[in-house]
């Protein structure tokens, strides 16, 4: 009798049973030899990137118009926040110059950029409400800009945006409101007047005009500068 | 067996298969005085009828044994083959991957996603979705890998989802891409980072300047990030 004679004689479920146990007879040590070999990563890893510094440009010319501050952007800010005063003739990066945020000079390392038309810089500790900038280039006069507000996070009056119109909200205290308005190309404006107050909600305290917003102060009954606060994104910027 | 030859002819004798023959006796038995053989039904008897349905006639050549015995032999080679190599891949794979993972301490794995460009042809794109952590629950969004970003961005309006108020968080200037600048704001959003939740800085700077980013500050120093191209991953490791 053959080999294959003998094979025929075992019925298919005796050889799917032998075959099943043939695979783990072999399977089980194959897997295992296959789990326990070292695992080799032939690529190399991703080096991480050098953390580098912005590098101020050199030190450039004193302009020869004196410097004329337009705008400080935005008018509120925290101490520690960035301001961008725009104007003209400010150069790039001169040798001899001097700025003041609410009265404090600014250390070189917190001017986090100057340009001919733009000083970016940051608001420092000890400046006081409503102070204003100002920047000095060589032996030209100090420009000035407006006030600006400075709040924290205990400042409860927040302003509002309804079209041209500016709405405090918790403004209760608002006696009086100072508001300027222009740009390069319309006229500064000031304005002044006093505020019926509505301690339970909303405080209509400024119409724009459809003008561009410069600044704006609100006071108390005793001349006292109010801080208050608006939604970066409702005011563009 | 004379007297089977005389059976009618409905009479049919069974299949070896189904009904095999006795055996044959050792010896021939005695006649009996009769002259009949033991065991062996008279001459006389008349069978009664069999029906035929319901019996399989099978018969054998020596080719067919061959063949099914081979068909056997290749089972028996094969499936085993088959069931053992099916299944050392499929459990050292998983085992390979839990395992790797381990040691490499893979966090998370993001299949590359192509981008067909109209002048440069296909180029994968480093994007990884992140679920972040907002006021009403987890948000997945999409973000860009970009070690030249020194933080993490998101679009402004995520403050609000994430619940920070831009008003009270630190205000720095964005240098986007192109040298454009904005007003950003440093806040943190918690995003899950495979099954464990992770705290980044980011800032939020307006929508159109820029895509979510991924930077430096907090993710790239603290993780690492492996472009895996033979396996079309990105692995973000501890």
């Amino acid at each position: 009798m053959s080999f294959l004679d003998s094979l025929d004689r075992i019925s298919y479920g005796k050889i799917l049973s032998l075959g099943v146990f043939l695979a783990l007879l072999f399977g089980v040590p194959t897997t295992v030899l296959l789990v326990q070999q070292q695992t080799q990563i032939a690529s190399r890893a991703y080096q991480k990137p050098e953390v580098m510094a912005e590098k101020k440009p050199p030190a450039g010319p004193i302009p020869a118009e004196p410097p004329q501050v337009g705008r400080v952007f935005p008018w509120v800010g925290k101490i520690g926040d960035i301001v961008w005063i725009q104007g003209f003739h400010f150069g790039n990066n001169p040798s001899q110059k001097s700025l003041k945020i609410g009265g404090v000079t600014i250390k070189e390392e917190d001017v986090a950029g100057w340009r001919d038309d733009q000083i970016q810089a940051i608001i420092p500790a000890g400046a006081g409400q409503g102070g204003i900038v100002e920047v000095r280039i060589g032996n030209h006069p100090v420009s000035q800009s407006l006030p600006i507000v400075l709040y924290d996070r205990n400042a409860k009056i927040k302003l509002r945006k309804q079209g041209n119109t500016l709405i405090a909200l918790n403004g209760g205290q608002i006696a009086k409101v100072k508001a300027w308005t222009g740009d390069e190309k319309t006229p500064t404006e000031m304005v002044e007047g006093d505020i019926n107050p509505n301690p339970a909600g909303e405080t209509s305290v400024f119409d724009t005009g459809g003008k561009p917003m410069l600044t704006l102060l609100l006071f108390d009954s005793n001349s006292n500068i109010l801080p208050y606060y608006v939604d970066p994104i409702e005011f563009g910027f | 067996m004379d007297n089977l030859s005389s059976a009618p002819a409905n009479y049919i004798a069974p299949a070896p298969v189904s009904s095999p023959p006795p055996a044959a006796p050792a010896a021939t038995p005695a006649s009996s005085p009769m002259g009949q053989t033991p065991g062996y039904p008279p001459t006389n008897f008349v069978p009664p009828p069999v029906s035929t349905s319901g019996v399989k006639i099978t018969t054998y050549t020596g080719s067919g044994k061959s063949l099914r015995g081979l068909i056997k032999l290749a089972l028996l080679i094969l499936l085993p083959i088959g069931l053992a190599v099916g299944g050392a891949l499929t459990v050292s794979r998983y085992i390979f991957e839990t395992t790797y993972k381990q040691t490499k301490g893979v966090l998370l794995v993001v299949p590359m996603k192509d981008t067909n460009w109209a002048d440069l042809g296909v180029v994968f794109e480093p994007l990884v979705s992140l679920p972040v952590k907002t006021t009403t629950g987890y948000q997945t969004n999409q973000f860009l890998l970009d070690s030249g970003a020194v933080v993490s961005s998101l679009p402004r309006e995520w403050a609000t989802k994430t619940g920070q108020d831009l008003a009270f968080l630190p205000r720095s200037t964005f240098r986007g891409f192109g040298s454009t600048t904005s007003f950003a704001y440093q806040g943190e959003m918690m995003v899950m980072l495979g099954e464990q939740e992770f705290k980044l800085p980011v800032v939020f700077t307006e929508a159109n300047t820029t895509k979510s980013l991924l930077g430096r500050k907090g993710f790239f120093e603290t993780y690492s990030i492996y472009f895996n191209h033979k396996e079309k991953q990105i692995e973000i490791r501890e």
